[in-house]
């Protein structure tokens, strides 16, 4: 059974007479996330899809693990620091099992369930939390915090089909995907290339590729828009 | 050819738009090209590739067909646990 409470939540073991093992998660709401001081925080759920997502994350814990019973509570509303955000309790004859199953549905809770969480911070700014904003500006914001920013050549690597769904605006800039990378493209007249993708990573290898090859000033944005949404929150 | 459906808005989607649900005309042909859409008109800057779409309380992938009179829900990257 998996449920939804804007109250706080019950522990289960009243409810479930246990034989043999009874595993218990409880997910209590911490005061950091990301390097951030949280103050409070508050879930939003979409009621039809979350019940249906999470019941079914259920039924496959008790087809996947041995358990008599496993629930899962999960609270909505407005929460302070300490409070009790989700329990879990799986009841089976052995605690192999137990386990098993409640992290089978925490994790997939987690991954799967239409719950949303919106932080506060200590520093007044509210977040929700996961919804990385992938910002085609944040190159041009990147760049402005290099003194010289025109003397670099900007490169798209990624593919053809990234490209098109998230285009980067606001910067002259190339493009060539990492796997047929061409290598005309790099300016070689001391103007110093950044390599950009999703993640940081094909860029990252590449321009060690390029180094290698003995092409000069070839850099990486590293952790790509990660990267990009930092800069972008330490700028006024 | 235009049609007319249905968007209701979740968490970071909600707040961006200042709306829970609207209906819009759109010459959308799939769930993905509405997303596109929507996102341009409101400035959502949440990658396609980290939003879901339900229809009719079900997942639906962003390649389905988008129909006449349906409601979408975009889903924005859950963060329940």
């Amino acid at each position: 059974m998996f449920e939804l409470t804007d109250q706080p939540i019950q522990a289960h073991h009243q409810a479930v007479s246990a034989t043999g093992a009874q595993v218990v998660f409880t997910g209590i709401v911490r005061d950091l996330n990301d390097g951030r001081t949280v103050t409070s925080l508050e879930y939003e759920a979409m009621p039809p899809v979350a019940l249906k997502e999470g019941n079914a994350i259920i039924e496959e814990a008790k087809r996947l693990f041995e358990v008599q019973d496993v629930r899962c509570t999960h609270r909505t509303g407005k929460l302070q620091i300490g409070d009790t955000a989700v329990v879990v309790t799986a009841t089976s004859a052995h605690r192999q099992a137990a386990f098993g199953a409640c992290q089978y549905v925490i994790e997939e809770v987690k991954k799967r369930v239409p719950i949303w969480k919106r932080e506060t911070y200590a520093d007044g700014t509210i977040e929700w939390v996961n919804a990385v904003e992938q910002s085609a500006d944040g190159i041009a914001v990147l760049l402005e915090c290099l003194e010289d920013f025109e003397q670099w050549t900007v490169i798209d690597v990624r593919d053809d089909d990234e490209r098109q769904s998230e285009p980067i605006e606001k910067v002259a800039h190339l493009a060539s995907p990492s796997e047929r990378f061409d290598r005309a493209l790099l300016p070689g007249n001391g103007a110093k290339t950044l390599l950009v993708c999703a993640s940081g990573v094909r860029a990252l290898l590449l321009a060690d590729d390029l180094l290698r090859e003995g092409h000069k000033d070839v850099h990486a944005l590293t952790g790509g828009c990660v990267t990009i949404r930092l800069i972008a929150r330490k700028r006024p | 050819m235009s049609k007319r459906v249905r968007i209701d808005y979740y968490a970071y989607f909600r707040d961006r738009r200042g709306l829970a649900t609207e209906e819009v005309e759109t010459q959308a042909g799939t769930l993905a090209d509405l997303y596109k859409e929507a996102a341009a008109a409101n400035g959502f800057a949440l990658p396609i590739g980290s939003v879901k779409a339900i229809v009719g309380d079900e997942f639906r992938p962003m390649s389905d067909p988008l129909e006449e009179g349906t409601t979408v829900v975009f889903v924005p990257p859950v963060a329940g646990g």
